[in-house]
């Protein structure tokens, strides 16, 4: 109970004690950035579950990578990338749903990550890319996190329009001389970036977590694609800054506590708004 | 799955403009719109009094400026530091190849002057928190630098497999655990008494008395040795066959090596318990325990032994668990690394011995 008896001993003074939870907040807070407004894509357009085989499609990448001493993230981009043109093929040269192909490769990916990680004797060093290193973030980490946050906010603001017409309707966004395919190849890539910019920090098990759930959230509240996009990353930080300090105080695994912080909200979410909904229902009745 | 995304589009298409909760709420009365300025302004405030005057909180928290990261090298190194309290990083009863750290952690390791570590990857979970600490001035030991290291069960056997991504791994420049070298040197008192100077050299860096420290590690030492003495003593009564074993994990190397046991395979086909076991490994082990009339695999209490579980039921043999990567908080037998190398030994002992008779 001391976040409520003691708010500022239990809110801010590990913010204010040590400067490595200032610059987790920060990590994470971009992290929530990238990835809400991405993600807020991602759920509108159903590619959920691509988002999940993204996130998890970059080990063998980084697996491969870190055998043969190249750049880990240039690794798990290029097996990202690779995911979305697998998808793309299995898909155009098969009568499978999207769902199906998508599943095919995720699993092709994982398992592949795993034996080779296999094949190398333990598993070592992969730990720290599959649950992230949000305790011990650096000034590099946060520089190129936040490059990555511009990039992502002006390439979805550019895209915005293209995007919603490409969403809602292919047709309207053909004529209005916008190019679908092109549109929806960009942002996947864009996902793919967000994804392996975000794994070093939260961990490519929970990066997916931080791509649907804040979006998700928000999107019970709003319709308007550009206020989802604000409230999810007002969420998303919210949740982030509440997993990290009680991962602070009760020793929890810090980027799964986080995670999880933002599944709680979204429950609470639908909890608040089918209260709304029924006192509306009740107003209108009476 | 496109049906239903259409469907849930469509049905969120009925709503009107005043469901927009989230514009109504905070975007567009006006009275609101100052709302996230006044709460921004106000927490900067607040973090600003808070980083500007020391707070009250820093005497809570009253840790041991000596940690280490696991239950069995924290008894360790209080014994040699007088009793002196030092915490594990990693709780009792975790295993230390799979835990991960927590925020608090890091605010340990930050508050701390030392930390004694095994190294070789065993921690792999908290490598990033030491290089900032390494970073920050505070004193990484790594035990591992200053034993004589055995090659891992996987790279001395030479088996093709293992060969290939021994060679491969050679001209890579920063493998750490992939070594081919088995981080498990505190199941070897002896090995533990080789670390002792290290560990008394850092409490001496750190500001501890020097003469008290050095009494207080030969003094540890001696325990040891007769532990050492003990445990051999236990074991000379085995024959040349009681003596081949079969563990889960490539644990008991350093084990095997000081009581002149063989271990002749393991479940798991490597020093980390985050490995699967593979088929052909696993037939192949079965053959040899049956061909050399093992009867025990020895696992680890702190990890999964469903494998080995599974073989020794198909074999029809023996699972014992030992206490390989932890104390234990419960029972007498794990309190200290004394006892728990008094259990495993007695344990071990226990099965060799029934395993000529049948």
């Amino acid at each position: 109970m001391t976040w409520l008896i003691n708010p500022y001993e239990w809110w801010i003074s590990p913010l204010a004690d040590h400067a490595f939870m200032r610059d987790a907040v920060l990590a994470a807070s971009l992290v929530v950035i990238c990835s809400a407004t991405v993600g807020t894509w991602v759920v509108l357009r159903g590619l959920s579950f691509l988002g999940d085989a993204l996130a998890h499609g970059v080990l063998p990448g980084i697996a491969i990578a870190w055998i043969i001493g190249a750049n880990t993230s240039l690794g798990a981009l290029i097996a990202a990338l690779a995911m979305v043109g697998g998808v793309n093929l299995v898909k155009s040269s098969s009568p499978l749903p999207d769902d199906a192909s998508i599943g095919i490769l995720f699993v092709g990916f994982l398992s592949l990550a795993v034996v080779i990680m296999s094949a190398y004797g333990g598993s070592g060093d992969l730990n720290r890319f599959l649950f992230g290193s949000i305790t011990s973030v650096n000034q590099r980490d946060i520089v190129s996190l936040a490059i990555v946050a511009v990039v992502t906010v002006v390439t979805i603001v550019a895209l915005h329009r293209a995007l919603l017409l490409g969403t809602f309707d292919v047709d309207q966004a053909t004529l209005a001389g916008f190019r679908p395919r092109l549109v929806h190849l960009a942002l996947l890539t864009l996902i793919a970036v967000v994804v392996v910019a975000s794994f070093e920090t939260v961990g490519s098990l929970l990066v997916f977590a931080f791509l649907i759930a804040p979006p998700a959230t928000a999107s019970l509240f709003s319709r308007r694609v550009s206020s989802i996009m604000i409230f999810a990353i007002i969420i998303g930080v919210a949740s982030s800054y509440i997993g990290l300090v009680m991962s602070y105080h009760h020793r929890s695994a810090a980027s799964a506590t986080m995670a999880l912080v933002n599944i709680i909200m979204f429950f609470a979410g639908i909890i608040i708004r089918s209260a709304i909904t029924k006192q509306r229902t009740r107003a209108a009745l009476h | 799955m496109g049906d239903l995304t259409v469907n849930w589009r469509r049905c969120r298409c009925r709503h009107s403009e005043n469901d927009d909760i989230v514009l109504r709420m905070i975007l567009i009365p006006k009275r609101w719109r100052m709302m996230p300025v006044v709460i921004a302004a106000g927490m900067t405030s607040v973090l600003v009094v808070g980083c500007a005057s020391p707070t009250a909180s820093d005497g809570e928290e009253q840790l041991s400026p000596i940690l280490a990261t696991t239950s069995i090298w924290a008894d360790i190194t209080s014994e040699v530091l007088c009793g002196e309290a030092v915490p594990s990083l990693i709780p009792i009863g975790s295993d230390p190849h799979t835990w991960e750290p927590s925020m608090a952690t890091r605010a340990d390791v930050d508050a701390s002057l030392a930390i004694i570590t095994n190294g070789l990857g065993l921690e792999s979970g908290l490598d990033d928190i030491f290089d900032s600490a390494r970073a920050n001035g505070i004193q990484v030991v790594e035990l591992t630098a200053v034993v004589e290291l055995l090659p891992t069960l996987a790279a001395h056997d030479g088996d093709d497999e293992g060969d290939q991504s021994e060679d491969e791994h050679s001209e890579d420049e920063h493998s750490h655990s992939e070594s081919g070298l088995d981080p498990h040197i505190w199941l070897d008192p002896q090995r533990v008494i080789d670390t002792i100077p290290t560990i008394v050299e850092m409490a001496i860096e750190s500001g501890f008395d020097r003469n008290e420290i050095e009494v207080c590690g030969e003094e540890y030492s001696n325990s040891l040795r007769e532990l050492d003495t003990e445990i051999n003593n236990l074991f000379e009564s085995l024959t040349d066959s009681d003596r081949t074993i079969v563990t889960n994990h490539d644990s008991l190397g350093y084990f095997a090596d000081r009581y002149d046991l063989t271990v002749i395979g393991t479940v798991l086909p490597s020093t980390d318990t985050s490995t699967e076991a593979n088929a052909a490994d696993l037939a192949a082990l079965a053959d040899l325990i049956t061909s050399s009339e093992v009867t025990t695999i020895f696992t680890d209490s702190e990890s999964s032994d469903t494998d080995s579980q599974a073989l020794a039921e198909r074999l029809d043999i023996n699972v014992v668990p030992l206490l390989t990567s932890s104390l234990t908080s419960g029972s007498e037998s794990g309190r200290s690394y004394i006892e728990l190398m008094r259990t495993n030994a007695n344990a071990i002992h226990s099965a060799l011995q029934h395993s000529g008779q049948p």
